[in-house]
């Protein structure tokens, strides 16, 4: 038996070394540096960027510009509205946010598709309104960062990250204009149901929306909307489906930029139906410049 | 509770230290900390369900005592028929009731008479084909005296609800594991280390491997209509490892769970993909099972003697009885009926003990006759898993269709490369270690010293092995055991 309790110990010793190596070293890293584009230095922007999988897509591009991209793939509001709070604490009043306002963003498959459980880990304290479940995620996000190796299911982090960084780039000069015609429609019609599948707006994406602009008028922060540009094809297909996230904003007085309908993005500037590719960022980038200017 | 769970991880070092350091001197007392632990481990589900425990507990308890007195073979048969009654009752009742209901409203209908269907709203209770058939084994034993009956309460008691093997097996005979609660159980460092390792390949097998593939597996099963038929090829082979790394990863981790508790489990799989024919395959698959079967069904209906009707008979029945205690469902049944149907040639031929070794003894490769054979039997049994796996027979059969076109050799849709990387590992250490009875067991070959030369290494493995698990696991907890609905 003692033989059994002194190697279980050691085993265990073993872990809570490997762990404490997880917390000192990788956790920080995955939480907060590299799992946003830019670094932690959030004092020296005065330009922060909040989006999904759009936002996402001008990667790193946005640190030329002094923009701080904070976006990530499947980000909602509810997720945003936590990085605003993290944000709100380290930022300048007076600084601008650019929240994404494109047709989909109040979509419920939103609801479904995001990233809350990780951005918990932004906040030190939850409004829950919508899920039964996020005052015990809102605990083990919290747990997470001192014993990463006790919450399974945050695992996949540190996966996903080491995953993005490995195809981090690799995607970003695939041009949709050299997709073929049949295969481009067949996308298209796949995104769109997956986007607009259901008719009826998010019920939580509104309730965090007004919380974003709630906090931005208390903190004092610039907010604007942004309409990220989609190619022509797929523009044409939800042109008549806006799910009005846009006039959430016109009502409350605060701008959208729209790049849908004021600019012109060719398709060899998307990777895919309505996502940006490396020179497609480039291009949004210094029209943003100008207009923020 | 469930075994990949926070609150089995507290449970189980608790249980041990009271076992093993405050009851350590008392048999007695070790034994009913196993009955409480059991009933509060199964109870965590659905404490209501513990009456049917309890119930079908004592009645095998009384009649195990009556039969041991009872010389009268009418009576001795009356007890035996009571107990096969109550517990199949209970049985029939909770998994049957519904299906064998709707079944004859069906075939009525279908002769043009009219009956308002009475299916009644009812909740299967957790693991009660298990303890069920483990209860019934104790009774028939000591009916056909290859078993004392014990007199000693909370011994039985605690074999019936043992809680590691409880709800999804292995389903112990009374004959290999009742004994071991009579007799006071020493610490073995050899075993319950042994266990411990086992218990940590039994969770990668789960999480990582059942759990992950059942993503891919769900999704292609739940949406065949859209996938070509590579896909559907690779849906039924996600399938096949889901239920084989769900189901041995539970069975894993129920006996290296007993170990620690002093107990010895028989091995219930014995890496049954690498079989290199059906009949070997079922007799490296749920092995308690198919034993069980064997040893109170095909035998006492004559098993493999008498003409060849017979055998064909006998084989028919016991695979369409296996499955339909998988569930209460066609598709069970047709899969049992396709089995048999795999099994009959081998057995009609006298082939059917051709391969009772391990495959490449020896060898690191097998030659390739084995390998033949050996894909041959995945093949068809990932075939018989869609029966398995599908909501109906029509189901099946359709996606069977949809599988076998030209689309069969098209680039599948569903290509997840990760996942196909952690089952390639899988299988070269399920390949390495055929000769033992799990993946981490070490060679009994090795000498201690040979042993603590390679400390550092394997303690290495099952470090990368618990990042596995904690990097590529799928922790989403909807996901239970599949065969705890059996």
């Amino acid at each position: 038996m003692r033989k059994f309790i002194k190697k279980t110990i050691l085993f265990l010793l073993l872990l809570v070394i490997i762990n404490l190596t997880f917390h000192c070293f990788l956790t920080k890293e995955v939480v907060f540096n590299k799992y946003i584009y830019n670094g932690q230095n959030l004092e020296k922007y005065n330009v922060f960027i909040l989006s999904d999988s759009h936002g996402e897509a001008l990667k790193n591009l946005t640190n030329q510009f002094n923009i701080f991209n904070f976006s990530y793939v499947g980000d909602n509001y509810q997720d945003m509205y936590y990085k605003l709070l993290y944000l709100s604490s380290h930022i300048d009043s007076n600084d601008v946010i650019l929240i994404t306002v494109n047709h989909h963003t109040l979509s419920k498959y939103r609801d479904v598709s995001n990233n809350t459980i990780r951005n918990l880990m932004y906040v030190n304290n939850i409004e829950n309104v919508f899920d039964d479940d996020l005052n015990t995620e809102f605990h083990k996000s919290k747990l997470f960062k001192k014993v990463p190796l006790l919450v399974g299911n945050y695992g996949s982090f540190y996966f996903d990250y080491i995953k993005n960084h490995l195809k981090d780039g690799f995607f970003d000069d695939l041009s949709f204009a050299n997709v073929p015609a049949i295969k481009q429609k067949k996308q298209i019609e796949s995104r769109f149901n997956q986007q607009f599948g259901n008719d009826d707006n998010s019920e939580k994406g509104l309730f965090f929306l007004n919380k974003i602009i709630e906090i931005s008028k208390k903190y004092k922060f610039q907010l604007k909307g942004i309409k990220y540009p989609v190619s022509n094809l797929y523009y044409n297909k939800i042109k008549d489906f806006d799910m009005n996230a846009e006039m959430v904003l016109t009502l409350n007085n605060i701008e959208t930029i729209d790049f849908q309908k004021k600019y012109f993005f060719s398709d060899d500037m998307f990777k895919d139906q309505d996502h940006l590719n490396k020179k497609g960022a480039q291009v949004l980038l210094e029209k943003l410049k100008v207009i923020l200017n | 509770m469930i075994f990949n769970s926070l609150e089995f991880g507290i449970f189980l070092p608790l249980v041990f230290i009271l076992y093993w350091f405050l009851f350590k001197n008392k048999l007695s007392a070790q034994n009913f900390l196993i009955v409480a632990a059991s009933y509060v481990f199964y109870g965590w589900w659905d404490w209501r369900f513990l009456s049917l425990i309890i119930f079908s507990t004592l009645i095998d308890y009384f009649i195990g005592i009556s039969l041991e007195k009872e010389e009268r073979l009418s009576y001795r048969k009356l007890l035996l028929w009571s107990s096969i009654f109550v517990n199949l009752g209970f049985l029939g009742f909770f998994k049957y009731y519904n299906f064998f209901v709707d079944s004859f409203v069906d075939a009525f209908s279908f002769f043009g008479y009219k009956f308002g269907s009475s299916s009644l709203n009812i909740l299967l209770p957790v693991g009660i084909s298990f303890y069920t058939f483990q209860t019934l084994s104790y009774t028939i034993d000591v009916y056909k005296k290859n078993l004392k009956p014990t007199k000693d309460f909370f011994s039985f008691v605690a074999f019936v609800s043992f809680f590691p093997q409880l709800v999804a097996g292995p389903i112990e005979r009374a004959t290999n594991l009742l004994p071991q609660f009579h007799k006071k159980r020493i610490f073995n460092y050899k075993s319950a280390s042994d266990g411990m390792r086992q218990i940590l390949w039994g969770l990668f097998k789960k999480i990582v491997i059942a759990d992950n593939c059942a993503i891919f597996a769900n999704q292609i099963f739940d949406n065949y209509q859209d996938y070509s038929g590579s896909t559907l090829l690779l849906g039924s082979v996600f399938f096949a490892l889901q239920i084989y790394g769900d189901f041995s990863g539970y069975s894993d981790i129920a006996i290296g769970t007993s170990r620690l508790f002093g107990f010895n489990l028989k091995q219930n799989f014995a890496f049954p993909y690498f079989s290199r024919d059906i009949a070997e395959f079922w007799r490296r698959w749920h092995i308690s099972l198919s034993t069980w079967f064997r040893d109170y069904l095909y035998i006492p209906l004559g098993g493999s003697k008498g003409g060849v009707w017979s055998k064909i008979k006998n084989t028919f029945i016991i695979f369409i009885v296996s499955g339909l205690w998988h569930g209460a469902n066609w598709t069970f049944i047709f899969w049992g009926f396709l089995n048999a149907c795999y099994f009959l040639p081998l057995m009609i031929l006298n082939k059917n003990r051709r391969y009772t070794d391990t495959i490449a003894e020896g060898r690191l490769l097998p030659s390739f006759k084995e390998f033949i054979g050996m894909s041959f039997t995945f093949f068809i049994t990932c075939v018989a898993w869609i029966f398995f796996r599908a909501e109906s027979i029509s189901i099946a059969f359709d996606y069977l269709k949809r599988t076998f076109n030209d689309s069969l050799f098209s680039i599948p849709s569903v290509f997840p490369k990760v996942l196909f990387m952690i089952i390639g590992f899988f299988i070269i250490v399920e390949w390495l270690q055929r000769n033992e009875q799990h993946g981490l067991e070490i060679s009994k070959n090795l000498t201690e010293d040979e042993k603590d030369k390679f400390l550092f290494l394997r303690w290495s493995f099952y470090v990368i092995l618990i990042l596995m698990i904690y990097f590529l696991g799928n922790f989403d907890t909807d996901i239970e055991f599949i065969y705890f609905q059996f």
